[in-house]
């Protein structure tokens, strides 16, 4: 999943908003776990490490599922900007159907 | 850094107008709400169309945005200078539809290199999410 940084998306240090990067990161795993599975889901936990800072740009985030359960599903992301690992994120999701 | 108060009077309110004009948050329509004497802060969001997600319920990443800025807010007020976030878990513990968002932060440990602080967000009086974080002090 990709997203075009623009200035509302900045943080008061003129990067990319934590929150910016964990919603893309977030949207990519809700997204691959639904297409992987055909079941929707709703995030039950998400931890993100910061690495680096992001600027403008692209900032992308690409997700795997580390296992899927029935009621349970461990997936991780990685969030890129310019080249850059930015962020990395382990989440687990609740299958809701 | 440990020894000192939290911000109040002037100082506050001179965070509160940077906080007031970062880009996201203005986005987000995310507002003060009140300060606390433990050097917490309580910060808003009202619910609209553009905070929901597929299933018509607040999206996890805005609130966690509205989280990890109360805590933020809280630590540039208990601790002073510049912080960044580097590690943050939020657990969801239910949905959030209609109303109001609050988030209210609590400071932890002040290190001197880390942070670590806790914050919670409520919604028409039950709490929604739970969320444990670390910063990193910049000066």
């Amino acid at each position: 999943m990709r997203l075009e940084v623009r200035d509302e998306h900045l943080n008061g240090a003129g990067v990319v908003h934590g929150g910016v990067t964990f919603t893309l990161a977030d949207s990519a795993l809700g997204y691959g776990i639904h297409k992987a599975l055909g079941k929707r889901c709703t995030t039950a936990e998400m931890k993100i490490n910061y690495l680096k800072p992001a600027g403008k740009g692209a900032l992308v985030a690409r997700s795997r599922i580390v296992r899927a359960g029935r009621r349970l599903v461990v997936a991780r992301a990685e969030v890129h900007s310019g080249g850059a690992h930015v962020a990395e994120v382990l989440s687990t999701f609740a299958v809701l159907e | 850094m440990t020894d000192s108060r939290p911000l109040s009077g002037e100082a506050l309110a001179s965070l509160q107008r940077t906080y007031a004009t970062v880009p996201f948050n203005l986005l987000l329509g995310i507002e003060f709400d009140e300060s606390h004497e433990d050097g917490g802060v309580t910060l808003r969001m009202p619910l609209a169309e553009s905070h929901l997600n597929c299933d018509g319920v607040a999206h996890g990443g805005a609130i966690f945005t509205l989280a990890d800025t109360a805590i933020s807010f809280g630590i540039a007020r208990a601790a002073g200078g510049r912080c960044t976030t580097v590690e943050a878990k939020i657990n969801y513990l239910r949905p959030a539809t209609a109303g109001t968002l609050t988030a209210r932060s609590h400071v932890l440990r002040t290190g001197r290199k880390l942070i670590v602080a806790r914050g919670e967000v409520h919604c028409n009086g039950k709490q929604i999410a739970e969320m444990l974080t670390t910063f990193a002090v910049l000066e």
